[in-house]
């Protein structure tokens, strides 16, 4: 069932206030090229139908309640997949006020793809690999790391 | 009437990469109200270019204030730097520079047309459009070595040369890609269900973008004459045969053809440029601090983009303020959605190519 | 190198509404933005304006010496698309702006008036 499974993957993609530039070699990835397609992802905004959350950006302080409700949206399985330098720890947006530091410490993250932007290689490669710890995770929810009560609230988990 | 339903558009949504909110107060499929939420992306570049970059490594920030115009970012505040050390560049690295910045013009366009393709239901012309575009990105990346993030403009000159074998790819690539753009755009232009979901739609009279004071493709789809490129000098625009591009209509279907008729007025500048490259170094000396302050306009694929750059003889700029087309465009984006039909909504929001990552800074 | 042909005028937050309602054209005055700078004592602040199809010429309207609690007047009854760039200012700079909806950009948690001076010197 898990091997079946993995033949389609959907991708939700959030940027959390980059620059763009990884978003742009997405679309690039799932042009004609490229073509993610041909390992069954598909871009899906939707996240309560998604396998794979693909984040870029240095999670800004507006975007990370949001990042938090996208990925508690998601059923499990789920993988998150984290693009760009600036997601890990910052980038060149590190210590800025109005920042997070990255994207540690928000989600727990599976594959880390580096690279200011990451060339299209890496992120077929990082998505592949991300499909490959997703087919061994089950359904068990993973360990939720400093949400607040109100959100927990809103989203109707709190309980859980 | 009918009930009143609040739609939320954003931010996580599948149309717009980057995260934007709106929310629309609709009667029946009538937009009666609506809120705009433009802040999600805000870093704090404006205080971390006076604070935490020396004044020649701002660029490389600056640049990351938006992946589609990089070049744009870095190049105006590198000419303001230039402006305020008193460095005279050549003739051979204006070119250069040109090159670069017409073709990052190119490839944003055709994702923008190609994004308001895919929200109008066609999909297959997006696939089309980003294809195609992938012929601007490779020359970028045989010139600069990155496909998206350049960092090519550098105080005093770029950071690396065209070879004669550059110019021969060049000239292939880009002779390929004017035919395909004219393909594309004869469909944009004569497809009939397009035309129904673009022409009338969404439209910004010449009156409105006057007033609302517009930038970019918006404003010259209304006729509006305006162009940084055509009233600041800097780069050589004239010589390699710049265009004022403008129409009349002012609706989503007059913004998409006049991106294509830049990006083919783009193309033959860089033919023109690449085959009649002067000689010269790429780089010339600088020496000094940045002291005094002064005004850059330049025009980003979005439209013109403004900087404010004051120095004060240390190696710590003391402002760096930035002012970019969305930012102007969206007070009118804002009006235009009132009156109008939701489904509409995310035509005219791509029509407008809205770059969110470059208002909130 | 760029080489644009500055045309500065003095005004003062008291004249300046005035000056730009006699002077504003909306047929040839492109409003591009305004602007401030903190001097480390006080604030100046610059209405940055080009004409459209003349080369290189911009028009700043220039007020110096602003306290930094003072009320500054909105710019919408000249051009009604000033808002987002008042509204910017007024979080960058902790302003008493006219009509300014604060917490457009910035979240409670963040430092108020980031662009200050005094906020990132550690003074």
């Amino acid at each position: 069932m898990n091997d079946l499974r993995a033949k389609s993957p959907w991708i939700t993609h959030y940027n959390t206030g980059g620059c763009n530039g990884c978003d742009i070699e997405i679309l690039a990835a799932l042009g004609p090229k490229f073509d993610i397609e041909r390992f069954g992802m598909l871009n899906r905004g939707n996240p309560k139908q998604s396998d794979i959350l693909l984040v870029t950006g240095p999670v800004t302080l507006r975007c990370r309640d949001v990042l938090r409700r996208v990925w508690l949206e998601m059923p499990e399985p789920k993988v998150v997949v984290a693009m760009g330098s600036c997601t890990h720890g910052g980038g060149v947006f590190r210590h800025l006020y109005h920042t997070e530091n990255g994207i540690d410490g928000i989600v727990p993250v599976d594959v880390w793809i580096p690279g200011c932007t990451p060339r299209i290689e890496a992120i077929i490669d990082g998505l592949i690999e991300g499909v490959e710890i997703w087919k061994n995770k089950t359904k068990e929810k993973e360990y939720m790391v400093g949400h607040s009560e109100k959100l927990l609230e809103k989203i109707g988990v709190l309980n859980d | 009437m009918g009930n009143k339903i609040t739609v939320t558009f954003g931010s996580q949504h599948i149309a717009i990469p980057e995260p934007v909110s709106f929310v629309f107060e609709t009667e029946n499929e009538m937009i009666t109200k609506v809120d705009v939420d433009v802040g999600y992306v805000h870093r704090g570049i404006e205080q971390a270019a006076v604070t935490k970059f020396k004044f020649n490594n701002v660029q490389f920030l600056l640049a990351r204030v938006c992946g589609f115009c990089s070049i744009t970012h870095a190049g105006a505040y590198i000419h303001g730097v230039e402006k305020l050390l008193g460095v005279e560049t050549n003739k051979r690295i204006d070119y250069l520079r040109l090159i670069v910045t017409e073709l990052d013009r190119m490839h944003s366009h055709l994702l923008a047309n190609g994004h308001v393709a895919e929200v109008c239901g066609y999909e297959n012309l997006f696939m089309q459009s980003v294809k195609y575009r992938e012929n601007a990105t490779e020359i970028l990346e045989a010139i600069t070595g990155n496909r998206v993030q350049y960092d090519y403009y550098q105080i005093g000159g770029v950071s690396r040369d065209l070879s004669a074998e550059h110019i021969e790819m060049i000239d292939v690539k880009l002779k390929e890609l004017r035919v395909n753009v004219l393909k594309l755009r004869d469909f944009f232009d004569t497809d009939y269900t397009f035309g129904l979901k673009t022409k009338g739609v969404g439209t910004v009279t010449y009156e409105m973008a006057k007033a609302y004071n517009t930038a970019g493709s918006i404003a010259r789809a209304s006729g509006l004459r305006m162009d940084a490129r055509n009233e600041f000098d800097f780069l050589p625009y004239e010589e390699v045969g710049y265009k004022l591009q403008t129409r009349t209509e002012g609706d989503v279907w007059a913004r998409c053809m006049v991106r294509f008729d830049e990006v083919i007025n783009s193309i033959d500048m860089c033919l023109y440029a690449v085959n009649n490259l002067p000689e010269g170094e790429i780089k010339v000396k600088s020496k000094g601090k940045p002291k005094g302050e002064t005004f850059i306009r330049v025009e980003a694929p979005r439209g013109e983009c403004f900087y404010y750059i004051k120095g004060n003889g240390t190696k710590i700029m003391e402002r760096v303020r930035i002012r970019v087309p969305t930012y102007a465009n969206i007070p009118v984006l804002r009006e235009l959605f009132v009156g109008s039909q939701y489904s509409d909504a995310q035509a005219i929001v791509l029509s407008f190519d809205p770059c969110l990552s470059c208002t909130a800074r | 190198m760029i080489n644009p042909e500055l045309i500065m005028h003095e005004v003062t937050l008291e004249n300046i509404k005035q000056t730009l309602l006699d002077w504003y054209d909306v047929d040839t005055h492109h409003y591009i933005t305004v602007n401030a700078i903190d001097n480390g004592e006080n604030l100046t602040f610059d209405w940055i304006f080009s004409e459209y199809e003349v080369k290189n010429v911009i028009h700043v309207f220039r007020a110096e010496n602003i306290a930094y609690k003072s009320n500054i007047p909105s710019m919408m009854d000249v051009y009604p698309g000033a808002w987002v760039s008042e509204w910017d200012l007024a979080d960058m700079f902790n302003l008493n702006m006219e009509n300014a909806h604060r917490g457009m950009f910035l979240e409670p948690e963040a430092p108020t008036g980031p662009l200050l001076k005094e906020s990132y010197s550690g003074k």
